[in-house]
């Protein structure tokens, strides 16, 4: 069953009231690199401070809940203690708090079961943990060593959406190649590979509907970029994805309680080859 | 297209992520919600007891199930959370050490009867105002069970007890029985522990009044068990949530916009009654108007009494209200009531208790029906509350409001 995360709370245009902190940053690499969806190894957020306890956290409008975090491929983490905590209040005086190390390696097969991080196979980190409602969010590197800091290169923090019917086709990633054609007079191209998707839903009503229409509806079909989770048991397939061009809609068919979902993913800057 | 016109509460947070629905990034407006002064905990997700700040609206965990909490003002009149040193012994000396609490620290206590001579456990005073019965709670977990007596908690008077539970462990779970006064029920709140509610009636306020602990109620056994919190009060249940030494809760309002207009619809509570009922004298659970709990245009789901709740709607002029009497909902009980606006003007009042079958209310009182008014006296729905009054202690898991006249399965289904 799929999982979908497309919310994101450090996303200041996505929630344009949210206000998103770090510790101290002096230099270009500022906390909004967290949120931009740009993977380019030297786009990411970077603290002046090294071998200490550092963060970057989230003052929502309100509370809201979560249930995933992802921390993408161009990311410095690996083998790291960190900490996500969730608090209502705004000193974090008491707060829920989820801890895991960073894992290194990508494995088959790796459940991505409540609290348990799975390293994907671009690198990029998913991490599941028990839904938790709060206004105020934090996430938190521990001191990593002498000299050392961490880098964060894209940071997803929010509610996903499991739809409730297991999608098609049974074969969720198949494989998109792009070869630009040489000509003469024009720039050679790199060669780009990457995963496209496409989940196709009957919802069962209008109750789903309203799920769907925000998740994908409002925030997807935006342009905001989504965490596509295939399967859970596999969890080290999930990609980053956007919504390419084209036009979208979940018609309601005659004779049809729910409506049809189709959602076309193409994976958001793959690795190049 | 759905005819859910609002929704909000734990569910809500389960599936939208807000306490308050939307659907739409355009509609993400927010909810209004106030409690001036004292910070309130609640369960988190992750299974501790955390703080909200003043003016933060709680979604506490209870068991698993999200739910916002709405409660009235309360005073713990229990003065110490130290049971080593603020609290005395009483049948001999237990050992107390400090162990790891349900708020992710290290401030509860391990109190250990190892004696198996006489039952040694903790006692404190606890100054009542007025007589009646009292609201009790304790936050324990599983030590070290005697292998036989189970361990008691109580509130005595004098030589009396007024509540004497005896609880055992299985698996760390408890199971209470009640050889005096009332045991409410239980809920999870992390890390192992749990809080067991009670009721201490006919106490004497003038009389000492005290409350104590024994990790063994047998004197020839022994026995631990570990101590978070006890609270205690002068209202009839305590407070849902839980509380540290002396501190006075202010009340909670909460509300956001409502902007439909008078219709045909039909607006579902479904919740844990924590208290509300069990206090009767008008306790609000929806309110869809104005700022005025008693006049002006508005509909109400409200608790008159404590056997009854109530489905009620004004034009402004001339009130009507459908009573569900003799409701059989405990402390315990997940209450889900529906009340129905038909295009008449006239009401439907139904309950069900725990997913059972649904009960109707009784006929709509004169004149049966009155005309629907061109517009609600304020465009707000209120959870918890009449208006910005009679707050009761809401465990608020969903409420709807549909257009039109549905079931009970209908509106679960939205």
């Amino acid at each position: 069953m799929a999982h979908l995360l497309v919310e994101n709370f450090f996303n200041t245009r996505q929630f344009t009231s949210h206000t998103v902190n770090s510790s101290t940053v002096t230099s270009d690499f500022t906390v909004d690199r967290i949120a931009n969806a740009r993977r380019h190894s030297r786009n990411y957020w970077t603290p002046d401070g090294s071998n200490t306890a550092l963060h970057v956290g989230v003052v929502c409008d309100r509370v809201r809940s979560a249930n995933m975090l992802c921390i993408d491929r161009n990311s410095n983490l690996a083998g790291e203690a960190v900490r996500l905590w969730a608090s209502s209040e705004s000193d974090f005086a008491t707060y829920d708090e989820y801890t895991f190390t960073v894992p290194s390696k990508t494995y088959t097969g790796n459940y991505a079961s409540d609290k348990h991080p799975v390293r994907a196979d671009d690198g990029a980190i998913v991490y599941r943990f028990p839904e938790t409602a709060g206004r105020y969010w934090r996430f938190t590197v521990d001191a990593m060593g002498t000299g050392e800091r961490p880098r964060i290169g894209g940071l997803w923090l929010g509610k996903s959406w499991t739809p409730a019917i297991t999608p098609l086709p049974w074969d969720d990633e198949p494989k998109w190649l792009s070869v630009p054609e040489a000509r003469r007079g024009m720039p050679s191209g790199y060669v780009d590979r990457g995963r496209q998707g496409s989940i196709n839903i009957m919802l069962r009503d209008e109750t789903e509907w309203s799920q769907a229409r925000w998740h994908i509806h409002s925030l997807f079909w935006s342009g905001y970029s989504m965490w596509y989770v295939p399967e859970l048991e596999y969890a080290e397939r999930s990609w980053l994805s956007y919504a390419p061009a084209g036009s979208y809609g979940a018609a309601q068919r005659a004779g049809r309680r729910g409506r049809d979902l189709a959602v076309q993913m193409l994976e958001l800057q793959p690795t190049r080859l | 297209m759905s005819d859910l016109l609002f929704f909000a509460g734990g569910e809500c947070v389960s599936r939208h992520g807000t306490i308050v629905w939307r659907e739409s990034a355009a509609q993400d407006n927010a909810s209004t919600f106030t409690r001036t002064g004292a910070v309130e905990t609640y369960v988190g997700g992750s299974g501790r007891i955390v703080k909200a700040d003043a003016n933060i609206p709680r979604v506490s965990w209870n068991d698993g199930t999200p739910s916002l909490l709405v409660e009235q003002a309360f005073i713990n009149l229990v003065s110490s959370d130290n049971f080593d040193s603020g609290w005395s012994d009483e049948g001999g000396a237990p050992t107390v050490a400090a162990t790891t609490d349900p708020a992710g620290g290290s401030t509860a206590y391990s109190i250990t009867d190892s004696d198996g001579s006489a039952a040694r456990g903790k006692k404190l005073t606890c100054s009542f105002t007025g007589d009646g019965t009292k609201g009790i709670v304790f936050v324990v977990r599983d030590r070290t069970a005697p292998s036989s007596g189970g361990q008691q908690i109580g509130v005595k008077e004098g030589s009396t007890w007024r509540m004497l539970l005896t609880i055992t462990w299985s698996n760390g779970v408890p199971s209470v029985t009640a050889t005096n006064g009332t045991y409410l029920g239980q809920r999870y709140v992390g890390n192992g522990y749990y809080a067991i509610y009670g009721a201490a009636p006919s106490v004497d306020a003038s009389e000492t009044n005290t409350i104590q602990l024994f990790p063994a109620a047998t004197a020839s056994q022994t026995g631990a068990f570990d101590v978070y919190r006890v609270n205690a009060y002068n209202a009839v249940v305590p407070q849902y949530s839980i509380q540290s030494a002396s501190v006075t809760s202010t009340v909670e309002t909460f509300y956001t916009d409502f902007v439909a207009p008078p219709q045909a619809m039909t607006v579902y509570a479904k919740f844990q009654d924590a208290g509300s009922l069990a206090q009767g004298a008008t306790r609000g659970i929806v309110h869809i108007g104005g700022t005025s709990a008693t006049s002006d245009a508005r509909f109400q789901i409200t608790v008159p009494s404590t056997s009854a709740y109530r489905v009620g709607y004004s034009d402004g002029t001339t009130g009507i209200s459908s009573d569900i009497t003799s409701s059989a909902a405990v402390w315990s009980s997940t209450v889900e009531l529906r009340g129905v606006l038909t295009a008449a003007g006239s009401l439907v009042a139904g309950q069900s208790l725990n997913g059972g079958a649904e009960t109707l209310g009784d006929a709509v009182t004169a004149p049966g029906s009155v005309p629907l008014p061109s517009a609600w006296s304020g465009e707000r729905i209120y959870i918890g509350s009449r208006a910005t009054v009679s707050q009761g202690v809401g465990v608020y898991q969903a409420i709807k409001v549909a257009r039109g006249e549905k079931t009970m399965a209908q509106m679960r289904a939205l």
